[in-house]
């Protein structure tokens, strides 16, 4: 009988029943073994390693097919399956992420992407597509960091189209929220790093007039001018750059030969409409008499009322002296003091208005005769 | 061997200092190594670690891509039946000719070497439990890899021990060593391989071996992630407790997963017990059952056939619909029970985690539908799901816990998953009294150390009460002969043997009272009979093992109003290895003057 109990411990100094020849014999087996094992191993690996790759590369191709024609259900299966097999693969599960999206699947796709964020936190493109989804569930705040991540992080081949698309992305929602600090501030690198393209130069300009900075519209426009005198669109720009400036003659001018350039464009008659009309109510003209000066103050002041009027309440002291101006009848003889004091009380007016006072879309008149007034 | 001096002096002649120094210093330390078994520990840890964990990394990487080559993408259904039914006849027949001992998980089988057979688990049947499980696997057999691999890690454990000239006792040490290792490598699951190598193998999570296991399995975690990568086994979303009051939720999946489990042990116990009475001819092709089966529900739903991890991984982001994980959990009970008790090759780990993903996925979109807002999503059942049924299943259930961190690196549930744990494994308990492992080492009749047992292995044992006793009675033998051979002897019951071993224990008094009778012509074996009909029942001898306490020895004497008892082996119940008498097992306790009392009145019954 030899029932001990199960285990015990080594003692030091217990005889060995191996040869020593037997013993290093053994260990020289066990060496060799782990060596050709490793080996095998390693190059299983490698092949499985492979194939799955490859069988992982097909998936996705497939995918991309399917949502090429329009079917993001099935593309994300096929990205799916490709995700699981090559999960170190970034590609597979943007992939996924974005046919997700697309299907309309929001929380899933953000279940996805999240993952690819917490490995590659800066890589451009899925904090791009995370900025999407963000955008779909409407939490602005989100998109705009996503969006800052995208420009300032990781991208493969064209990186600067790539991150430029990122800016614009960002831009555009700017501009749409009215945020016109923020977007001069994205602009302002854009200018100095966009590629060479004319398009993306009058889309920069454009948008510099959005962000308040007309002057830096104007220099892009007119070099494009420089370089093309038949750009119509160079030439609009220049004129709407030029009214949002208060240069309104120059604007007129330059739009008016933009419809010449182009003369069955609706959107630069509009624009030169546009123009003449504030031209029409500009009470600074030099060629209007006493009389036509003081009717112009006098419907200026009344824009002027109304409008603010829609966004400040109560009324201020100024608005009420400004109504009791327009309530007062015409004087008889001094009317270009009359004016003038119209001209003051409507500038006034119009400056004490709060900045979050934003004018509505049929104010961008009185707006442009009030940036020419204060020039 | 030869004197290392010897040696010294020959390579000095030979005028290479630098190599005279260098292989001085390699006998040195052959030498040590020889002497030292704490540093030879030491160092095997290491080794076997490291061997272990790249023959697993190859046991898995070869199964795989026989699997793709019998499963190409695209392949035709009929494949699904055809495969794992020629799988399970090819494997079948290996086992039965060439490898009977690789049949099954390999965890009993690891066990019954420590416990019974001195840590033997010979070299033949570690290959023949990498090739018929790896072709079994690979054919689609709804079983899994991990048990094999504690049966194989535990083999070259094994081997490499024997083969060093090691003592028994240091030979049995390494075999949880090697266990530690392959299920470090096979799960990717280092903390839990070494729980589970003291919890469930040597049972004793104080096992003097801690040391050892944790450095294997760690070595062999490390040669995983240089072969395969960084990846864990499974691939899961940041659950949490959505709200307390979901806790509830978590009870019922315990509840379920363990009377889950409780069917799936059950099935499996009984499908093997029918199996084990069909006639020993059909051994070889009982497997087939097994293949058929799995093939047949693999036509119609093809993720049954293998291991099924992917489908696990898939339950665990909730990318499985109801019906869908309601099927599976069936099938899977079916298909792994079918595959298992016909005998093929393969273990129950993974399909335990296939099992308990799916009841927990079901649970879950169940309440997820009835509470959208008050519940997580069906992943996270399914991951506690896992656990649960592990805990159910296995009977482990801190290894369980440790299992499920490990092999999704989530730690955000544990508070659901440590209370659907106990519940799961608290239902078993009590619906299914004995652990599976332990209750499909009896079937094979091996007497592994049960729990209840590991509780009182540290007080005193039979063995140290133990003779070996008078010669046996034979079952032909006469009573009137049987009468001489006992009269005037001090034993008050002797042991029957026959041609298959101990067949039981007859009083003296009973053969007395028979002769007293006039049945002197009658045999041992009538007598026997009469007093002990059940006798040809393995567990109706009367009996104890030589590890059992002496407290179970005396407890049993009373029960069966023997005062002699026969101790056996526990690899074969009628293997008699010598008896414990009543006065011997008094003087093991310090009864120093027995002698003083009524011997006779004790050792006899009358």
């Amino acid at each position: 009988m030899s029932e001990t109990a199960p285990l015990p411990s080594g003692s030091p100094g217990m005889p060995r029943t191996a040869s020593t020849s037997a013993f290093v014999a053994t260990f020289a087996v066990i060496l060799i073994a782990t060596a050709l094992l490793l080996s095998l191993d390693l190059l299983l690996a490698r092949i499985d390693r492979r194939e799955s790759d490859a069988h992982a590369a097909n998936e996705y191709s497939d995918g991309l097919a399917l949502l090429a024609s329009g079917r993001p259900g099935e593309a994300a299966d096929m990205f799916e399956a490709a995700a699981a097999i090559d999960r170190g693969n970034v590609s597979y599960g943007l992939a996924l992420g974005e046919a997700l999206l697309e299907e309309g699947r929001i929380s899933d796709a953000e279940a996805t992407l999240k993952p690819l964020l917490d490995r590659a936190e800066n890589d451009g493109a899925v904090n791009l597509t995370m900025a999407h989804v963000m955008l779909r569930e409407n939490k602005i705040q989100e998109v705009k960091a996503y969006l800052h991540r995208a420009i300032f992080g990781r991208w493969g081949a064209d990186s600067l189209a790539r991150r430029t698309q990122a800016r614009f992305e960002l831009i555009d929602l700017l501009a749409r929220s009215g945020s016109p600090r923020e977007l001069l501030a994205e602009l302002l690198p854009l200018e100095e790093t966009s590629p060479d393209s004319t398009a993306l130069r009058r889309r920069l300009g454009h948008l510099f007039i959005l962000a308040g900075s007309p002057a830096r519209a104007a220099a892009i426009f007119r070099e494009m001018v420089r370089r093309d005198a038949s750009d119509a669109d160079a030439y609009a720009g220049l004129g709407e750059a030029a009214l949002a400036l208060g240069n309104l003659r120059t604007a007129r001018a330059d739009l008016a030969e933009a419809s010449r350039l182009r003369p069955d464009d609706a959107n630069i008659a509009h624009k030169l409409a546009t123009a003449d009309t504030v031209l029409s109510l500009d009470p600074t003209a030099r060629d209007i008499d006493v009389r036509e000066r003081y009717a112009r103050s006098r419907a200026l002041l009344a824009r002027t009322v109304s409008s603010v009027g829609a966004c400040v309440q109560p009324a201020s002291a100024l608005a009420d002296s400004a109504r009791s101006l327009l309530s007062a009848a015409a004087p008889a003889r001094s009317e270009e003091n009359a004016a003038k004091t119209m001209l003051a009380v409507a500038t006034d007016l119009w400056a004490e208005r709060p900045a979050t006072c934003t004018p509505a879309a049929s104010d961008s008149v009185l707006r442009l005769v009030q940036t020419h007034l204060a020039q | 061997m030869p004197p290392v001096t010897d040696v010294n002096e020959a390579n000095a002649g030979a005028g290479n200092p630098s190599r005279v120094a260098w292989y001085v210093g390699v006998a040195d330390l052959v030498e040590d190594l020889r002497r030292r078994e704490d540093r030879l520990a030491l160092l095997l840890s290491l080794l076997i670690g490291a061997l272990v964990g790249l023959v697993v990394v190859a046991f898995i990487l070869l199964t795989g891509r026989l699997a793709a080559h019998m499963y190409p993408p695209g392949g035709a259904g009929w494949r699904r039946v055809l495969v794992p039914t020629l799988g399970s006849l090819v494997t079948g027949y290996l086992l039965f000719r060439f490898f009977p001992d690789a049949r099954g998980s390999g965890i009993p089988q690891t066990r019954a070497a420590i416990f019974i057979h001195d840590g033997r688990i010979v070299f033949r049947t570690v290959i023949g439990k990498f090739l018929c499980c790896s072709a079994s696997l690979a054919s689609g057999i709804a079983l899994g890899r991990e048990g094999p691999s504690v049966h194989i890690g535990a083999g070259i454990s094994s081997v490499i021990g024997r083969r060093l000239g090691m003592s028994t006792a240091q030979v049995r040490w390494l075999i949880p060593v090697g266990a530690s290792a392959a299920l470090a490598a096979a799960f990717n699951t280092p903390i839990a391989a070494v729980l589970f190598s003291l919890e469930e193998i040597m049972g004793d999570m104080h096992a003097p071996i801690l040391g050892s296991v944790v450095l294997s399995s760690t070595t062999s975690w490390m040669v995983l992630h240089l072969v395969l990568g960084d990846e864990p086994l499974f691939h899961v979303a940041a659950y949490h407790l959505v709200a307390p009051a979901e806790l509830l939720v978590y009870v019922i999946l315990g509840i379920v997963g363990g009377f889950g489990s409780v069917v799936f042990v059950r099935l499996l116990l009984e499908l093997r017990k029918a199996f084990a009475r069909l006639p020993r001819s059909t051994v070889p092709l009982q497997p087939v059952v097994g293949g058929l089966c799995v093939g047949v529900f693999g036509f119609f739903v093809p993720a049954v056939l293998g291991v099924g991890y992917d489908q696990v991984d898939r339950a665990l982001n909730g990318g499985l619909v109801l019906h869908v994980v309601v099927v599976l959990a069936a099938l899977k009970i079916v298909a792994t029970a079918v595959c298992y008790a016909s005998g093929n090759a393969g273990g129950i780990f993974g399909p335990s985690m296939f099992i308990g993903a799916m009841i927990g996925a079901s649970v879950g979109h169940v309440a997820h539908s009835l509470f959208p807002t008050g519940t997580a999503g069906a992943g996270a059942y399914a991951l506690v799901g896992m656990g649960t049924a592990f805990a159910g299943i296995i009977r482990t259930p801190l290894t369980s816990v440790i299992m499920i961190f490990e092999v999704t690196r989530n730690y955000t549930i544990i508070v659901p998953l440590m209370i659907s744990n106990l519940i799961a494994f608290y239902i078993s308990q009590r619906f299914q009294h004995e652990p599976i492992y332990e209750a499909l080492a009896r079937q094979d009749g091996l007497h592994l150390p049960t729990g209840a047992f590991r509780q009182l292995a540290r007080q005193l044992r039979v063995s140290t009460a133990l003779q070996p006793g008078p010669p046996p009675l034979t079952t032909d033998l006469h009573l009137a002969d049987a009468q001489r051979r006992v009269s005037g002897k001090t034993f008050g019951s002797w042991p029957v043997v026959d041609e298959r071993g101990l067949a039981g224990m007859i009083r003296s008094s009973d053969i007395a009272a028979a002769i007293k009778e006039g049945r002197g012509g009658a045999t041992v074996r009538d007598l026997l009979d009469e007093v002990d009909p059940d006798a040809s029942d393995d567990d109706a001898v009367p009996h104890v093992h030589s590890d059992h306490p002496l407290g179970l020895a005396l407890t049993r004497m009373g029960a069966t109003r023997h005062t002699v008892l026969p101790v056996v082996s526990r690899a074969n119940v009628r293997t008699l290895l010598g008896v414990v008498t009543l006065p011997d097992i008094l003087r093991a306790y310090g009864v120093e003057h027995v002698s003083d009392l009524p011997a006779r009145a004790m050792v006899r019954d009358e």
